[in-house]
């Protein structure tokens, strides 16, 4: 005895068809019938779920034709299979019903018989795809997980012999040293894409909304990638257009990935020539409208060109032209992939126009929300800063005291090292519960607080300091009277170090208190920003 | 079981039309021969899907027809063509289910041929031959 049967949805208005089609189905699945009177999307029950919808019209309508449509249009049905049965025997009207989004159509008269393996058939290839779909689901969340834990000891290793490397060591061994970087930081890059592939996948990837400025980010990709081309012996040129220098709403971090991939992308490929990359107001389509602006971007290259055959598939993941090619440039071949999936995430299309031979032009259109913030507004939190070696703030402050919350010793190393030379006064706790303690004896001006740490995690630590701070415990809790009163009525910044580069590990975050969220590997530039936010003595 | 019987009320006076539907009367008349021997069921199924592609074939047939004389209530006749195809379906699909027997279905076929030749069919026969008095 089955103890689930799948459910099907019989829709018709004709009594002995009800009865013939129930009766022919019963032994197999769960039936519920409905009127087809008044159909809508909303007239599909939700509990217990549809497996399959059986329409059942004497005669192909425009009204059924509609609402085939909305079936297969509305979230919340699109997924379950239609079939509709009814005596139209024409090709055109059998054509719309299938354009329409119906997965099978069977004209009357019919065999029981067939209508009973197709209905399994159809519910077999459904059970077959989400299982499909769940399997793969499982391993890019794997995938994610992995890098995770790749990441972190990854992060120590780039970090700390950043570190070795400027301490005055033999010449020789900074040699060594910058080969290890350069491994490493190749490794790191490897790892970023594959956990952005993946969660792409998974759908794991929410876009951020916030101002951004054109202009500025396509320049500050262009400076970081202009050395490298220069080493090639490339020019990089970036042509713009004068609307770019204005606000809009958009993701300032995936379109900067974007168009880095793409361009870098350009550069490898290239052994001698030029670079180009092109931005302006897009035209053609739909027109933009007072909400939105749509730009094209176009990346040019001079490089071997690809041919006609692959141009279709190098959007694809883990695809190069050819096996070879990736022998001999590097790469992942994810880039491709990921900067399509990020474009079309954001309502965008990305595609190719190449000659072999004559080099490749990697278009894309996207559109952005426009705002009507004023610069100044931006500056603030201006994320796209690379001034690679220009030191902090100078002006002398008291050092901050920080509290370095964290469980990984090579991590700890690092970070205070870090935090050192920015003038710090730091003390390490390896867990939540050490923090506490810590907290119970001194006072902090800013805490940096790992998430996944034993005994007592970042998450459940900055919930507790903040009850503290407010004296608002929801239930009565077993915490030191002393650090209860040290920490009452006082509020010190705590700011989230981990690994885990989600977006809703940032949210989850927040929400249990923290100010601020940095993902590893922690530049020292970002680490420095924060510091200057958030870690003033108060006077 | 009484035979389907060629009557002059079955006639509508077109050559084509009469013709087919003779046909039609004849494979109607097989079936209720083989329900009274008592054959075997595939072959029953057999003649069935006979009757059913010879009657698609006639509704086509006779679609056409009107379609070449620009006959007015083409659309309405259609309709008929799917009607009686949707009373086919469920009297096959309750003899599929064993809810009718095959005599139940002869039956029905019988009464399902009388009652549209002798109404409908003949209306379009009227109209070919007003028509062709006109010329």
């Amino acid at each position: 005895m089955k103890s689930h049967f799948n459910t099907i949805l019989i829709l018709s208005d004709e009594p002995d068809n009800i009865q013939i089609l129930s009766d022919t189905l019963a032994d197999r699945y769960q039936i519920i019938v409905r009127k087809i009177g008044d159909s809508s999307t909303e007239a599909v029950p939700t509990q217990p779920s549809i497996d399959l919808i059986l329409i059942d019209i004497p005669v192909l309508d425009d009204d059924v034709i509609e609402f085939c449509r909305s079936l297969s249009a509305s979230p919340a049905t699109t997924a379950i299979p239609v079939v509709v049965l009814s005596t139209t025997n024409d090709e055109e009207g059998i054509v719309k019903v299938f354009s329409a989004g119906a997965n099978d159509y069977i004209t009357k008269p019919f065999r029981l018989s067939i209508l009973k393996e197709r209905i399994s058939s159809h519910i077999e290839l459904v059970r077959a795809k989400t299982a499909a779909e769940k399997a793969d689901r499982i391993k890019s969340e794997f995938l994610a997980n992995m890098s995770h834990d790749i990441r972190t000891p990854l992060n120590a290793i780039i970090g700390i012999n950043r570190l070795a490397i400027e301490s005055h060591i033999p010449e020789e061994q900074v040699r060594y040293g910058q080969m290890v970087q350069e491994s490493a930081e190749g490794l790191l890059r490897l790892l970023n894409d594959i956990l952005d592939h993946s969660k792409v996948e998974a759908g794991q990837l929410d876009l951020e909304h916030q101002p951004l400025n054109l202009q500025k980010l396509i320049e500050s990709v262009v400076n970081l990638l202009i050395i490298r081309a220069q080493e090639k012996g490339l020019t990089l040129r970036c042509v713009t257009s004068a609307d770019l220098d204005r606000l809009y709403y958009g993701d300032p971090l995936r379109l900067r990935q974007i168009l880095f991939n793409l361009v870098q992308n350009a550069i490898k490929f290239t052994s001698e020539g030029s670079v180009t990359v092109t931005i302006e107001p897009h035209h053609d389509g739909p027109e933009a409208d007072e909400a939105e602006a749509v730009f094209h971007f176009s990346i040019k290259d001079t490089g071997p060109g690809i041919v006609l055959e692959k141009q279709e598939t190098v959007f694809g993941a883990f695809d190069q032209e050819d096996s070879s090619i990736g022998r001999r440039y590097g790469g992942t071949g994810l880039g491709l992939s990921i900067a399509r999936r990020l474009v079309e995430l954001m309502g965008g299309k990305i595609w190719l126009e190449s000659e072999a031979g004559l080099g490749s032009t990697f278009h894309f259109v996207l559109p952005f929300a426009r705002t009507n913030l004023s610069e100044e507004i931006e500056q603030g939190n201006e994320e796209i800063q690379v001034p690679p070696g220009v030191s902090g703030d100078t002006v002398r402050r008291s050092a901050p005291r920080v509290l370095l919350v964290e469980d990984d010793e090579f991590s700890r190393v690092l970070f205070r090292k870090l935090l050192e030379t920015d003038g710090c006064a730091v003390t390490e706790a390896e867990n939540g519960v050490v923090a506490l303690e810590e907290l119970a004896e001194k006072d902090f001006d800013i805490i940096f607080m790992d998430v996944r740490m034993p005994e007592l995690d970042g998450l459940s630590t900055t919930r507790l300091i903040r009850q503290c701070e407010t004296g608002d415990f929801g239930s009565p809790v077993d915490l030191p009277k002393r650090l209860i009163r040290r920490l009452r009525d006082t509020y010190t910044p705590i700011i989230a170090l981990t690994a885990n580069a989600m977006s809703k590990d940032r949210s989850r975050c927040l929400a249990a208190g923290m100010d601020e969220y940095l993902a590893k590997p922690i530049l020292p530039e970002d680490l420095r920003a924060v510091l200057k936010t958030f870690g003033r003595r108060p006077h | 079981m009484k035979m389907l019987e060629w009557t002059d009320l079955l006639e509508t006076g077109n050559q084509n039309i009469d013709a087919e539907h003779r046909v039609f009367v004849n494979l109607v008349n097989k079936l209720i021969n083989a329900i009274d021997r008592g054959t075997n069921n595939p072959t029953m199924s057999r003649l069935i899907l006979e009757i059913q592609k010879y009657a698609e074939f006639h509704f086509v047939s006779e679609e056409n027809l009107m379609l070449e004389i620009c006959y007015p209530d083409f659309d309405k006749h259609r309709r008929l063509h799917f009607e009686l195809l949707e009373k086919f379906n469920i009297n096959l699909n309750y003899l599929e289910l064993g809810k009718r027997t095959h005599r139940d279905f002869a039956y029905f076929l019988v009464q399902w041929f009388k009652s549209h030749t002798i109404k409908e069919d003949k209306r379009i026969v009227s109209f070919l031959q007003k028509g062709l008095s006109n010329v």
